[in-house]
């Protein structure tokens, strides 16, 4: 009896191993290619997490200077940013925009974007935010586009802002917001991946209150497609893409469907045809590598920026490897727009810079 | 009696728990290799086209700079008995010669003239390689795959014709895969596996044996240039730098030997691609002086909608050309040159 038991747990230990090895991506690499002429864009060299673009003004806002799992404050010495880039522009430079009435300047930290362009015509933008010592908000900010600036609006603090990642707006000042996990330090959240009981899920915020979606699963990008009523959600650590019908009215969502990647795609965005965009992270043991010591200039991990063209019902999709580089050009990508009729895209990067190609070759089969 | 019923208990323990560690190792590389995580993310490096799709398998090329021709063999699957007709045609790459749009993307089909030998009904071409005389004298070295026919055929090109020269054929040719020209007559050729198809093939493959062979014709006596190498498939050689690039289907990587001077074979290095070659282009332009460092690119993938178990690839004059082990033969126009 005792032998039975002791063969089953080495059995359980074995595949364990086995299927942990496997999330690692051990045995995988990238193969490097670009849809057209890529280059650095000025501005941006400590990250450039997430865009978000404002189509009616040609304008896309960067976030910059993220800070993540951080065990020790003092490690970030960079300053937290908001760059805007004109897209109709060939300087290939993003502006750091002040931002004004910040309580707590050096406690900005941006992660996550969004943007909503109110009755007025005013960009607001929503952000996801860190401190150093890892606290987290949502902080709204309004563009003042004649003087360049970013006014501060409201920063929200909630229990159910457990850790933060993306933020999706839905309103002037409603919005989702995704977890990517419960444990705020480094041994936490490698217990979290190690064991797979990941705290992580989605939040509604209506203005005044706060209501969860999602529970106990890992949500990173989050984003609504262009009529607003399908929600897509990386579930990074599994290495998919869950779909889900989005009803404002009743503040609910109904899974549709979940799209196997077999990569880590991390934050969204949607393009005027309705298409997914993403960047991703092939290779997770790198990641983690990168990520996890993001100052050290010798590491560096694998961007892949794939583009889903869904079927009508949204229960698969087409995949197309739009870029890929094994990190020394673009290293740890997180987020990929598209512009100028999808003949343009922006990369960005977790703690990086940004990156902008051409799309000169076709990306239909 | 007790002590040697105890030795005798310890050492069935024993053996049972090595044999428990070598059959687990076993079947975690069986599953590795299996590429159970890994999947394909299409993308071209430009518009594509089908070339033809009227043979099982596109699965050799070979570039000649002087006459702007892709040779191609085809139907390598009926090596694997699918029905299908066999043999060799030519690409013409050159876009200014007065060709029009619809003429620009024809496919020539060469006739064959075997001087007596019949060896028509058991050609089976896979692997490609050609040389350029300074006379303008082309010649093709070829892999014939039929199961009972395994040889090198040696061609010459006269236009739209080859004429067949020679053959190298021995009991010792169980699974040749592609071939590699060093100079007139001069070749390496390779051959994956001890056994030929089948079940033992496939049982070599799991055990990773490494029973596969690189052989070397210096144009009158066979030498094996290398032995126990891991299922080697394609051959790439770079002449200015007496690199010979040789593909490992099974460790998913790339050898690189130098060509010593007595044309024996010194490994430099491997490269990791974590994917399987079959085929292997060397273009000329590029590559460090010292062979060493190197990038690795995707132009294309496919998830085998299109084209099904890439095979073959030439690359030239902003023109990709991808044949497939069974299937067809495509055509891609690079339209940039960033292939980085």
């Amino acid at each position: 009896m005792l032998k039975i038991i002791l063969v089953v747990l080495l059995a359980f230990f074995v595949q364990y191993v086995f299927k942990t090895l496997l999330m690692f991506d051990i045995h995988k690499r990238t193969y490097n290619h670009r849809p057209g002429q890529c280059r650095k864009i000025e501005g941006p060299v400590h990250g450039s997490e997430d865009i978000t673009i404002v189509d009616e003004k040609n304008l896309a806002f960067i976030t910059s200077g993220l800070v993540y799992l951080n065990d020790d404050p003092s490690h970030a010495t960079w300053k937290g940013e908001i760059f805007v880039y004109d897209l109709t522009s060939k300087t290939f430079k993003a502006d750091s925009i002040p931002i004004l009435n910040l309580k707590y300047p050096e406690s900005f930290h941006p992660h996550g974007i969004s943007h909503w362009i109110m009755n007025d015509g005013t960009i607001r933008l929503f952000v996801v935010v860190h401190s150093k010592d890892f606290k987290h908000s949502i902080v709204i900010l309004d563009f003042d586009e004649n003087k360049k600036q970013l006014n501060h609006v409201n920063t929200l603090v909630n229990e159910k802002f457990v850790r933060p990642n993306d933020i999706v707006a839905t309103g002037e000042n409603s919005f989702l917001v995704s977890n990517d996990g419960g444990a705020q330090t480094i041994l936490g959240n490698a217990i979290e991946m190690f064991t797979g009981f990941y705290k992580g899920g989605l939040v509604y915020y209506d203005g005044t209150e706060t209501k969860y979606l999602l529970e106990n699963t890992v949500a990173n990008g989050i984003i609504l497609s262009r009529d607003r009523k399908t929600l897509f959600v990386s579930h990074i650590n599994q290495e998919t893409i869950g779909v889900f019908d989005w009803n404002q009215k009743k503040v609910a969502i109904k899974k549709i469907s979940e799209i196997e990647t077999l990569t880590g795609c991390d934050n969204f965005f949607v393009d005027k045809e309705d298409n997914l965009w993403s960047g991703c992270h092939p290779v997770l043991k790198d990641a983690v590598g990168h990520l996890g010591d993001y100052t050290n200039p010798s590491l560096f991990s694998q961007s892949q920026v794939l583009r889903f063209k869904f079927s009508s019902d949204l229960k698969s999709a087409e995949m197309v490897e739009v870029f890929s580089d094994d990190g020394r050009f673009t290293s740890a990508s997180a987020i990929a727009a598209t512009f100028d009729n999808g003949k343009q895209l922006l990369i960005g990067t977790v703690f990086r810079d940004l990156t902008h190609c051409y799309i000169d070759v076709p990306l239909d089969f | 009696m007790g002590s040697q019923s105890s030795f005798l208990h310890f050492m069935h323990r024993f053996v049972f728990w090595v044999l428990f560690a070598m059959i687990s190792c076993f079947i975690l590389r069986v599953l590795i290799v299996l590429d159970l995580n890994k999947r394909i993310y299409n993308h071209t490096p430009g518009p594509c086209r089908v070339l033809t799709e009227k043979f099982k398998g596109t699965s050799g090329l070979a570039f000649v700079e002087s006459q702007k021709r892709v040779y191609i063999t085809l139907g390598y699957g009926k090596a694997h008995n699918l029905t299908t007709n066999t043999g060799i045609a030519f690409y013409n790459t050159n876009r200014t010669d007065g060709r029009n749009q619809q003429e620009i993307y024809d496919l020539i089909e060469m006739t064959i003239n075997w001087n007596g030998n019949d060896y028509q009904n058991t050609f089976i071409p896979t692997g490609i390689d050609s040389f350029s005389s300074s006379n303008g004298r082309v010649l093709l070295y070829v892999v014939n795959s039929h199961p009972d026919h395994q040889c090198i055929h040696f061609f010459q090109v006269d236009n739209t014709k080859l004429n067949h020269r020679k053959s190298i054929c021995d009991s010792s040719f169980t699974s040749l895969q592609d071939v590699s020209v060093v100079g007139p007559d001069r070749i390496f050729f390779t051959n994956m596996a001890a056994f030929g198809r089948g079940w033992a093939q496939v049982v070599e493959f799991a055990l990773q044996t490494g029973q596969g062979v690189i052989y070397y014709y210096d144009g009158s006596k066979l030498s094996i240039a290398a032995s126990s190498v891991n299922a080697p498939t394609g051959l790439g050689y770079d002449s200015k730098r007496r690199i010979l690039y040789v593909g490992s289907l099974i460790r998913e990587s790339l050898f690189a030997y130098k060509v010593e001077k007595d044309m024996s074979l010194e490994v430099m290095y491997e490269m990791m691609l974590l994917t399987s070659p079959i085929g292997l282009f060397v273009e000329s332009k590029s590559g460090d002086e010292e062979g060493k460092s190197w990038v690795t690119t995707e132009p294309y993938a496919n998830d085998g909608a299109t084209i099904s178990a890439s095979s073959a690839i030439v690359y030239t004059d902003d023109q990709m050309i991808i044949g497939s082990t069974f299937g067809r033969l495509l055509h891609c126009d690079l339209t940039h040159a960033h292939i980085t």
